[in-house]
């Protein structure tokens, strides 16, 4: 069964004005398995027939950021990708530009040992792995 | 393979000696080496580096991207309240992934330093 999540709360607990586009640039965000791009939410915002401009798309999403509910992923590739906040892995094809989600129990036991070595207090990780995937291998794209 | 220019040779020698540099603090090191370049250049040399995957781009904290080289291996502590960031040897084991080859990896941890989370709990006795 799908949580029905109450965007609209948590913009006003982050402060925010509840407007149309946060609401769904927020739903967006949240909802998305993979890192959205900034086109990416200007598609998903004219599909919902909500007006906008690409400025306040950036506005937005930064103000996610610096609230600690979203962050802001650099995957290499020339430009800035969201997500919402949390422990995550990625796989990131060089070649074709996927990305893949994946989930790695090793984190957390990596995380472990940081802490007890160095005394920081750990609140996330974000791990990136970079190379090519099982399409991109084929001799076809060779 | 591109030729490496006596930029990004200049680039890669300066990221040798630091941990981590903005572009900006490149253009400020070369300027005191003599070396006048312009800004684009610099970006635009940066972009080849990463490109050619022997500098790696991070977004630490959002307000400012910085550039390391790839070949000086380490993971990351970033501190959220004070911005430290601190290189630790890697913690990172492979994935079990069969339909993907890893060249390489970046694994940052965020959380609060020793000081800020000493900082935070005092201020959370006073309250």
């Amino acid at each position: 069964m799908k949580v029905q999540i109450d965007y609209s709360s948590q913009l006003r607990k982050m402060g925010l004005k509840v407007t149309p586009l946060r609401l769904a640039l927020l739903e967006h965000l949240i909802e998305s398995e993979l890192p959205i791009d900034a086109a990416a939410c200007a598609e998903y915002l004219k599909a919902k027939n909500i007006t906008f401009d690409q400025v306040t798309i950036y506005r937005n999403l930064e103000t996610f950021v610096s609230d600690g509910i979203a962050k802001k992923v650099d995957l290499q590739g020339g430009k800035y990708y969201y997500e919402k906040a949390s422990d995550c892995s990625h796989l990131i094809c060089d070649t074709c530009g996927k990305v893949e989600h994946i989930h790695m129990e090793e984190n957390h036991e990596a995380e472990h040992a940081v802490v007890e070595k160095t005394g920081f207090r750990i609140s996330q990780h974000v791990s990136d792995f970079f190379g090519t995937c099982q399409a991109c291998q084929s001799p076809h794209n060779a | 393979m591109r030729e490496t220019t006596p930029l990004r040779k200049l680039i890669l020698q300066l990221l040798s000696e630091h941990h981590f540099l903005s572009a900006y603090q490149i253009l400020d090191l070369l300027k005191q080496q003599g070396v006048v370049v312009n800004k684009t250049s610099v970006y635009r040399a940066l972009e080849i580096l990463v490109q050619e995957k022997k500098v790696f781009r991070q977004l630490f904290n959002t307000q400012s991207v910085v550039y390391e080289r790839c070949d000086n291996h380490h993971d990351h502590l970033i501190c959220l309240h004070c911005g430290a960031v601190k290189n630790i040897p890697c913690h990172q084991t492979t994935p079990i992934v069969t339909d993907f080859t890893v060249e390489f990896h970046a694994l940052n941890f965020y959380g609060y330093c020793d000081t800020c989370s000493q900082v935070q709990k005092a201020t959370l006795l006073h309250k």
